[in-house]
């Protein structure tokens, strides 16, 4: 597989404040890749390094194998790239706005700029000015998208859509991979990776903190397992399992979460009278959570042991 | 290191048409067209007034000075001034002939008021579209970061081209139709030499706005090019006559290309080249700056001072923290101008106490002015320029507070139990709080400056004097207000620039083309008296605090109704 974006121990600091630190990322073309993280995590800082946008403090980034720092106008051509924050020309209509951004790429296949304002139900004759923030937002996917861009940058990218809009832009992600295309999508919404990512990294404080595909970050979490018994089963038996924790009882019903395999705790219940089972796997915004959730509560446990210990 | 990913080959169907050469130049096309387009209208706004200035003053020196000996006569009598009395349009050139009047009395101004424009254009070019959130697009495109600086710099140089064309056109069109004195044809090659050095010295400040934009942002870029516009000019204006400013003259381009004139039959090519180098310098410097560093908005590691809590009490605090930063340094900035002028005092009283005849004619004009005292000095020496400089301040004020709306603060701010109109009159009142700070702080550096001299006079008398200068600056702030709260927000500030600069320039073509003293009064600035000299115009003074207030309610009012956010 060819790696169409790939990082180095890519850091970058602003004086005393974190940006990313020795972050390694790739990612292989054809894939739409989810880059996943909440508000000042390093996400942005990380899209701007990969176009040169800021100059890494250390380490490398290197899309469709070049260097980003360079020979960033021969990454640019094969780039479409949508901001998480950005703005443009109040005076100019929807219509000019992506008429200049056209111009300024060249080879624009009209009829298909004029498809995508269609099907994202964008009405180009109004200024960019007096636009809703989601048909701003609009302006700027066409202006990404319409070159048909091997690379597809995008920072947030659904933000102000609604429901029906963000659907065509599905659509046009899942074109994208069709046609081998390389889609990375920076996200906070994580049902929104959920259902169109292959792969996803999550990063946190400026470091990656894991790297997967979407199946395998499912599998390497807790299943939520629901046992119902006729009469009182000991839930220390479960609790004793490798894998097991966060035993609760109610009543006649253990829950619990387990990871890894979920044939001992199978094999344990069957040995009672057992009523009813629930596997239930977790969303990737349950492992999400609680990814972060067990960091910080190691962070927060490291701390509080090193400020002991001081 | 891996090779790098062949391009896919992707043949679009129905290629969109490859920008023509026109759209490339003027338009959509390109980077630089785009630019270009965006200046037009201001570039040729410019141009026709810059040629309107020309050709009027043409026509008022040829009906009135129509014979050779009226010439030499007016040459005489006003080169016989003493500088302080020439004004501050520098050098007298061969102002007997067509030519050499012009460059004097107007095209040597021309290059400040262009040169605004330069200052706030290029300090923007690139800082602002990074500010906006534009430029990461932008910059995203396959075009190095190199050439989007170079295209930028170069479709608003062309836009000032224009500007330049449409005023070489009026002043050889004038020339051509009115020299009719020996002397008074010049060449087209005089004309084009003479616009040259317009061309240059105007983007002379907007280099520097430039070059400092890429570190300081937008507004550290905006203060350095007014420094170097306003100190240069100042500098120039008043070398002859006060010797800190002789001392000073080596850094004004100004003073660097004063010797060259070819409307009046001199040139100095050696002086202008140098400050197109110089400009070029600094040109390539701010391009490189945006090539090389980090795409982010730059702060220049300025210092932060902390936020006193008040600032954050209301609306009205809260618009005074955000005025009061501007108004503190452009208040020192006046602050300095004033103390300097002030410390010639006593050089000046010593230069003219020579010359009693001198004393006798001014007398004539001023009959209660005693002009050996620092008030007399300030009012002669001061009182026109200072009204400028603060009327820009001003408007920066101004520009500040429609900033809230602009930038779409105003809607969260509004989505507070407040009412428009409330958040109207306090905001409204800040920007008036912010011009009185700034006023206090420019009386304080102008009495400190005369307190040092032995005629000092009346220091009572130079507070009130330059204190008028406030209430002025507030009833034009009152008029941009009005139109802001009125119409839209984007109008205040340059409603507020255009008002000021039209009350200047009225005065200015009005005394050129000997304008009847009704249509001159048209000017708010000259109802204010020579309060420096203890004359106070009371209906002017009643005016303009009417303008201060009812520009307030006006706008409060307009708040209420209109929509916001336009």
């Amino acid at each position: 597989m060819t790696a169409v974006i790939e990082t180095q121990q890519l850091t970058k600091s602003y004086g005393s404040y974190r940006g990313i630190v020795d972050v390694d990322l790739v990612v292989n073309e054809g894939e739409i890749f989810g880059f996943l993280g909440p508000n000042g995590a390093g996400k942005t800082t990380t899209i701007r390094l990969l176009l040169d946008l800021i100059k890494p403090t250390s380490g490398s980034a290197r899309v469709f194998g070049i260097e980003a720092s360079a020979d960033p106008v021969a990454i640019h051509r094969r780039v479409g790239y949508l901001p998480g924050e950005w703005n443009l020309y109040d005076r100019l209509t929807g219509g000019e706005t992506i008429r200049y951004f056209a111009n300024l790429r060249g080879g624009i296949d009209k009829a298909y700029v004029d498809r995508l304002i269609e099907r994202l139900d964008l009405d180009p004759s109004r200024r960019f000015g007096e636009y809703s923030r989601g048909n701003k937002q609009k302006v700027g996917l066409v202006v990404a998208l319409q070159h048909r861009p091997e690379l597809l940058i995008l920072d947030e990218p659904t933000s102000g859509l609604d429901p029906l809009v963000q659907q065509a832009f599905n659509e046009l992600l899942f074109e994208a991979k069709a046609e081998g295309r390389t889609v990375f999508l920076s996200s906070h919404i994580i049902s929104e990776v959920e259902r169109t990512c292959d792969r996803v990294a999550i990063i946190r404080e400026g470091r990656l903190i894991r790297t997967d595909s979407v199946e395998g970050i499912r599998r390497l979490s807790a299943h939520e397992v629901e046992l119902r018994f006729s009469g009182d089963v000991d839930p220390a038996q479960f609790e004793a399992i490798e894998g097991v924790r966060n035993v609760v009882v109610e009543g006649r019903v253990i829950r619990m979460l387990v990871t890894g395999p979920i044939a001992p705790v199978v094999r344990l219940a069957g040995q009672h009278d057992l009523v009813d089972l629930v596997s239930r796997e977790p969303s990737l915004e349950e492992v999400f959570l609680s990814e972060y959730a067990s960091r910080s509560d190691r962070s927060a446990s490291t701390s509080t042991s090193a400020g002991a210990s001081r | 290191m891996s090779a790098a990913t062949p391009a896919r080959a992707a043949v679009p169907a129905t290629p969109m048409p490859v920008p023509n050469l026109a759209s490339r130049l003027f338009g959509l096309g390109s980077i630089f067209g785009k630019t270009f387009r965006d200046s037009r209208r201001t570039a040729i706004l410019l141009g026709v007034v810059a040629a309107f200035l020309v050709i009027v003053s043409a026509v008022a020196l040829a009906t009135e000075f129509d014979t050779v000996e009226k010439r030499r006569a007016i040459a005489a009598q006003l080169g016989g001034l003493p500088p302080i009395f020439q004004g501050m349009l520098g050098e007298m050139i061969n102002i007997e002939g067509l030519g050499g009047f012009l460059s004097w009395r107007i095209i040597n101004f021309l290059p400040v008021i262009l040169g605004i424009w330069t200052i706030v254009a290029m300090s923007g070019l690139l800082a602002g579209e990074v500010g906006r959130g534009s430029m990461d697009l932008v910059a995203a495109t396959p075009r190095t970061r190199g050439r989007i600086a170079l295209e930028k710099l170069g479709g608003y140089l062309l836009a000032l081209l224009v500007t330049t064309a449409l005023f070489a056109l009026g002043t050889w069109a004038s020339i051509a139709a009115l020299a009719t004195l020996p002397g008074d044809m010049v060449g087209a090659d005089a004309v084009l030499g003479h616009a040259a050095w317009i061309l240059v010295a105007t983007v002379a400040p907007g280099a520097v706005a430039f070059a400092a934009a890429a570190f300081l942002g937008r507004g550290g870029g905006l203060a350095l090019g007014a420094i170097a516009l306003f100190g240069s000019f100042l500098i120039n204006g008043y070398a002859a006559s006060i010797s800190a400013f002789e001392a000073l003259k080596p850094i004004s381009y100004f003073s660097l290309t004063a010797r060259h004139r070819p409307l009046a039959g001199v040139e100095d090519w050696a002086a202008v080249g140098l400050l197109a180098a110089i400009s070029l310098g600094l040109c390539i410097a701010g391009v490189l700056a945006f090539a090389r560093r980090d795409l982010l908005v730059p702060t220049g590691g300025r210092v932060r001072l902390p936020t006193l809590p008040i600032f954050l009490a209301g609306p009205f605090t809260r618009s005074l923290g955000e005025r009061l930063p501007a108004a503190l340094v452009w208040g020192l900035g006046l602050a300095a101008f004033g103390a300097i002028v002030s410390f010639s005092v006593d050089e000046f009283v010593a230069a003219i106490s020579g010359i009693p005849q001198l004393i006798e004619m001014v007398r004539q004009f001023f009959p209660n002015a005693d002009i050996t005292t620092a008030a007399g000095f300030l009012q002669l020496a001061f009182f026109s320029e200072a009204i400028l400089f603060l009327a820009v301040a001003t408007t920066l004020l101004v520009a500040g507070w429609a900033s809230d709306e602009n930038e779409r603060r105003l809607e969260l701010i509004l989505s507070a139990p407040l009412t428009r109109t409330g958040w109207a009159v306090r905001s409204t009142l800040a920007v008036m709080v912010g011009i009185a700070v700034m006023t206090a702080i420019l009386v304080a550096g102008t009495v400190a400056g005369a307190a040092t001299q032995a005629a000092a006079g009346d220091l009572g008398r130079v507070a009130t004097g330059v204190a008028v200068l406030g209430i002025y600056g507030m009833a034009l702030a009152g008029i941009g207000l009005a139109v802001g709260g009125l119409v839209r927000p984007s109008l205040a500030a340059p409603v507020t620039l255009i008002v000021a600069l039209g009350n200047f320039l009225w005065e200015l073509i009005g005394s050129i083309a000997d304008f009847p003293d009704a249509m001159l009064d048209l000017s708010l600035s000259r109802h204010l008296g020579q309060p420096m000299l203890g004359e106070f115009d009371w209906p002017g003074m009643a005016l303009c605090v009417a303008l201060a207030i009812g520009g307030v309610v006006l706008c409060a009012v307009g708040m209420r109704r209109r929509d916001i956010g336009r």
